[in-house]
């Protein structure tokens, strides 16, 4: 189980991107107000800073969470820690 | 004694020259079969792949019709025909029906079909130039040039994929080109990382310290002796790119970010059928299956490329 969880562990952690970059789509189609909504509407009226918002907000939870993911390689994994 | 043997021949004395130098000139040197490339090679296996052969054939028909048939007859996506709107397929005249203006749907999507082929092909194309360059400098460079230019990339790779291509939409504007560019520089990431990996691997490889100690200089290494190494693993990721670049060049239209509205592109029809869903469902159906399609066939073909040239990894036969 806990050799298995390492790659399981990477994907979600790639996955969590694919998912904040789809729910702009999703949104859409189902329209929904979410950030994913409020990006689109920035962006077709050139409103820049919310657009740079909901970036900065998507883009640095994407590399906090890539971040736990990495450590938690270590909790899953005690040999990886040494390294 | 054995040499006194009755009716044994004696060894004859005169030798054969050792050097038959005049003599050897006549004779054909023994020809060693020159082995066919490591491309060769791959295309061949390629071709026993029977999904593989079956996706590229399809793939290649798709661009066929919707290069060859706007040039030879003359289509008008555009025309419209309010009498004759919301017709459902098979209707007279109109093999997939018409939408909300009347407009052909098959003429359509002939059109968009090269819209959205093009531009993903002109996307690859540009990830794989720019991340190639940048892979081919810092994975033979090294040093500083590799950490500044890593670094980047790892800047880059903290967006996810589309969140990225809005990003430069909206700083470029949008509009069907710069679409296409957004998304280019999205798919760089990629190629610049396997570049470097492949080259960091090539260059301690006996044959490059071949062509440095006699002088060869290093640009031409880097093209000429390094590049070629390259090729298989980017042309396998880059035909994943091209499935992945078509989807997001549509998705991004759908959201109206891509082409503009008159214009015919496979995701912008999406986005409009939308609206027609309860009284014609073939106008989202018809789109939404072709890029689906396309997709899936152009991935499948990815699939048997990277098997073709890296049989290792293949599970299956061969």
């Amino acid at each position: 189980m806990r050799n298995a969880l390492i790659p399981i562990v990477t994907i979600v952690g790639l996955q969590l991107g694919q998912l904040v970059a789809g729910s702009v789509i999703v949104e859409t189609v189902f329209a929904r107000q979410g950030i994913g909504q409020l990006a689109i509407d920035a962006i077709l009226s050139k409103d820049y800073p919310v657009v740079q918002g909901v970036i900065l907000l998507t883009a640095s939870s994407y590399v906090v969470a890539n971040l736990l993911v990495d450590i938690s390689y270590g909790f899953i994994n005690p040999r990886i820690r040494t390294s | 004694m054995a040499s006194s043997t009755p009716g044994s021949v004696p060894p004859s004395l005169s030798r054969e020259p050792i050097v038959s130098s005049l003599q050897g000139a006549k004779r054909p040197m023994p020809r060693i079969p020159s082995s066919p490339g490591p491309y060769a090679r791959a295309w061949r296996r390629l071709q026993h792949d029977r999904t593989g052969m079956a996706m590229l054939v399809f793939v290649v028909a798709v661009a066929l019709v919707v290069i060859l048939v706007p040039a030879v007859i003359t289509i008008d996506p555009y025309k419209q025909d309010l009498r004759a709107s919301l017709l459902p397929p098979g209707s007279q005249g109109h093999l997939l029906g018409t939408d909300h203006f009347g407009r052909d749907l098959v003429l359509r999507m002939i059109d968009g079909g090269r819209a959205s082929l093009s531009l993903g092909l002109i996307a690859v194309t540009i990830a794989v130039t720019v991340g190639g360059l940048v892979g081919l400098v810092a994975g033979y460079r090294g040093g500083a040039a590799d950490r500044v230019l890593m670094r980047l990339i790892d800047v880059e790779l903290a967006f996810p994929g589309i969140l990225l291509a809005l990003v430069i939409v909206t700083i470029l504007g949008s509009g069907s080109e710069k679409l296409t560019v957004a998304v280019g520089i999205g798919g760089i990431p990629r190629f610049a990382r396997i570049v470097r990996g492949t080259v960091l691997a090539t260059k301690h490889e006996l044959y490059i310290e071949a062509a440095r100690a006699v002088g060869v200089p290093g640009i031409r290494i880097a093209f000429v002796h390094v590049l070629p190494q390259v090729l298989g693993p980017v042309l396998t990721i880059a035909t994943f790119g091209m499935a992945t670049a078509i989807l997001a060049i549509a998705a991004l239209s759908f959201l109206g970010l891509g082409a503009q509205p008159p214009a015919a592109e496979w995701g912008l029809m999406l986005s409009d059928a939308r609206k027609y869903l309860r009284i014609a469902w073939w106008l989202a159906v018809v789109p939404g299956l072709a890029i689906s399609i396309v997709v899936l066939a152009v991935n499948l073909l990815g699939d048997a490329v990277r098997d073709a040239l890296d049989p290792r990894l293949s599970s299956g036969a061969d």
